[in-house]
């Protein structure tokens, strides 16, 4: 449950793009969480709507998307989506891999309410 | 209006670990991140080195925990110079913790810094503090299916230690079956298996931290 401590850096950054925009009141938060992300999403809502009490931000829609977990096999190079915690290679049936992608919780876009 | 931003939410978090393994680096330190759920035997298993360490390895401690200074106050009768802090329910340590509690140890004078997470096998494992190396702690008494439960923090770690294995005879805990989901998940990491009752292990676990010592520091 370290979702409250992810998401006040979330609350953060939006406050930050808002007061760069005049300030404009936020509509929508948009994250990519990737698949390997030990979050609970519904945890981070639950957060943004604790911290954005009382900010530009308060209101806003918290939407996210999951990005896939992509794996490169260290013995074969395939790149393949895992199907089980143990990551096994679909080529060779080598376990463990190199992360390509899912690691990520990026905070890609702010949409900001026209001015009124 | 829509602002594209691709901010990385960990970008805060990643630069003060960045700027906590500048510090340890400048003087001439290494660091651990001991991680595991509460009561796998951390605090003992730092508890161990410091007695075996003997001199030859200068040891310093920050240590972890929602509430009390209990842990820092064994350390600190191991007479090894130690931090507490206190999350105050907060289930992981940050990097900006550890960064402030660097100022309140004598780094120069310290050859190995170990920072006792608070006891959780799932929030910490997404916290970069600043550390060389990472390791994971698993004990007899909590089952061996917690690397297949508990994954990320295993394919994470530098190093893998089963301790209280003096408890073996007691628990149902199949090694073998540990090893392998260890193995699987992180292959070829180091597992120790110790026990600080009966010392089993200790002699391989302080070998281990003054390799971290030495080699440990990162470029």
């Amino acid at each position: 449950m370290h979702e409250l401590s992810l998401i006040g850096a979330v609350v953060d950054r939006v406050l930050e793009v808002s007061a760069t925009h005049e300030g404009r009141r936020v509509r929508r938060v948009t994250l990519r969480i990737g698949a390997l992300q030990q979050v609970v999403p519904d945890s981070l809502a639950f957060g943004f709507e604790a911290l954005s009490r009382g900010t530009a931000a308060e209101g806003a829609v918290l939407d996210w998307y999951e990005a896939p977990a992509r794996i490169e096999c260290l013995k074969c190079r395939t790149v393949f989506f895992p199907e089980s915690v143990f990551w096994a290679c679909p080529s060779c049936g080598e376990k463990g891999g190199r992360i390509v992608e899912g690691d990520e919780l990026i905070l890609e876009s702010v949409e900001l309410l026209d001015e009124e | 209006m829509k602002v594209d931003v691709i901010h990385k939410v960990m970008k805060m978090n990643d630069e003060v670990a960045g700027s906590v393994r500048r510090r340890l680096e400048e003087c001439g330190m290494a660091a651990i991140n001991l991680i595991s759920g509460p009561g796998s035997g951390k605090t003992s298993l730092i508890e161990s080195a410091a007695r075996a360490a003997n001199g030859c390895l200068r040891l310093g401690v920050i240590e972890g925990d929602p509430d009390t200074a209990l842990d820092a106050e064994r350390i600190a009768r191991c007479e090894v110079p130690v931090v507490q802090i206190n999350t105050g329910g907060g289930c992981h340590l940050e990097a900006n913790l550890v960064d402030r509690a660097l100022d309140r140890l004598p780094l120069a004078e310290l050859d190995l810094l170990i920072i006792e997470n608070v006891g959780n096998l799932v929030c910490p494992v997404e916290f970069d503090l600043g550390e060389s190396r990472r390791v994971a702690v698993v004990s007899t008494a909590e089952g061996h299916d917690k690397p297949a439960k508990y994954p990320k923090l295993f394919r994470t770690a530098d190093l893998v230690v089963l301790n209280k294995i003096d408890l073996l005879p007691h628990v149902d805990f199949d090694v073998d079956a540990f090893l392998a989901y260890v193995n699987d998940l992180r292959p070829g990491v180091t597992v120790l298996q110790t026990s600080c009752r009966t010392g089993a292990g200790i002699g391989a676990w302080m070998a281990w931290l003054k390799d971290t010592a030495r080699n440990g520091k990162v470029a």
